[in-house]
């Protein structure tokens, strides 16, 4: 929880801020860039997203002291900082961080990142277009009104006696002889209808 | 007059399907903190 509020904290950067941190991460080694590699065309909605939060923290965990190359037995036992193929997509910041050993080239640490940042990019080619939501929002108050009728109908036939019970304090209270001015059934008021 | 009672007793009873409704077209757009908030 407390790594959920540092992040919020961190989120509190600018719109420039942003947009430098992310151009920074296309890497002049390769030719490709992150951004595209991760499907992302536009900055805003990478802030909405709360991307760079994490990009700031690959770019520490990159730029750290290398750790100590280990020991060849040791060498098979430590994870990979690719997220590996058992961990589930999405999960995020991803368990297995730790370089084995100093990363070599850039082009290198570029593929990492990038693979860090497509993993942790919102699903860009599945988000939906504004029309669908349209769509969607149609049918969903077309279900509401559906059932709202739905339920209008099945308590047709009992409207009277609905009726009948909200009014029956009112009824009560009223002093005999007196009768309700709204339309209803017959039998609504206490006293006997007189001269009608 | 009693229908109006009776249209108001259908949307009182309708109502959960109606938030339900509402939520599902909402929540699939949440932030991932705000599903975390959501999920405890």
């Amino acid at each position: 929880m407390g790594r959920l509020f540092g992040r919020l904290q961190r989120m509190s950067v600018s719109q420039a801020d942003i947009s430098r941190e992310w151009e920074s991460t296309n890497c002049a080694s390769c030719k490709s860039s992150a951004r595209r590699r991760a499907g992302i065309q536009d900055v805003g909605r990478i802030r909405r997203q709360n991307v760079h939060a994490g990009v700031r923290d690959v770019e520490s965990e990159l730029n750290a002291a290398p750790p100590r190359r280990p020991r060849p037995s040791q060498a098979n036992a430590l994870p990979d900082l690719v997220p590996s193929a058992n961990e589930p997509p999405g999960a995020w910041p991803p368990t297995r961080l730790t370089p084995p050993w100093p990363m070599r080239s850039a082009r290198h640490r570029c593929r990492l990142r990038q693979n860090l940042m497509a993993d942790r990019a919102p699903e860009g080619d599945t988000q939906e277009t504004f029309l669908s939501h349209l769509v969607e929002l149609r049918s969903r108050l077309l279900y509401s009104i559906i059932a709202v009728l739905a339920v209008f109908v099945a308590l047709f036939p009992w409207s009277k006696e609905i009726y009948a019970l909200l009014a029956k304090p009112m009824l009560n209270a009223l002093p005999s002889g007196a009768q309700m001015i709204a339309p209803t059934s017959p039998n609504f008021s206490r006293a006997p209808q007189s001269g009608r | 007059m009693p229908l109006k009672v009776d249209a108001d007793a259908a949307f009182l009873i309708a109502l959960p399907f109606v938030l339900w409704q509402a939520w599902a077209f909402v929540a699939p757009g949440l932030y991932q903190n705000e599903k975390r908030l959501r999920s405890r």
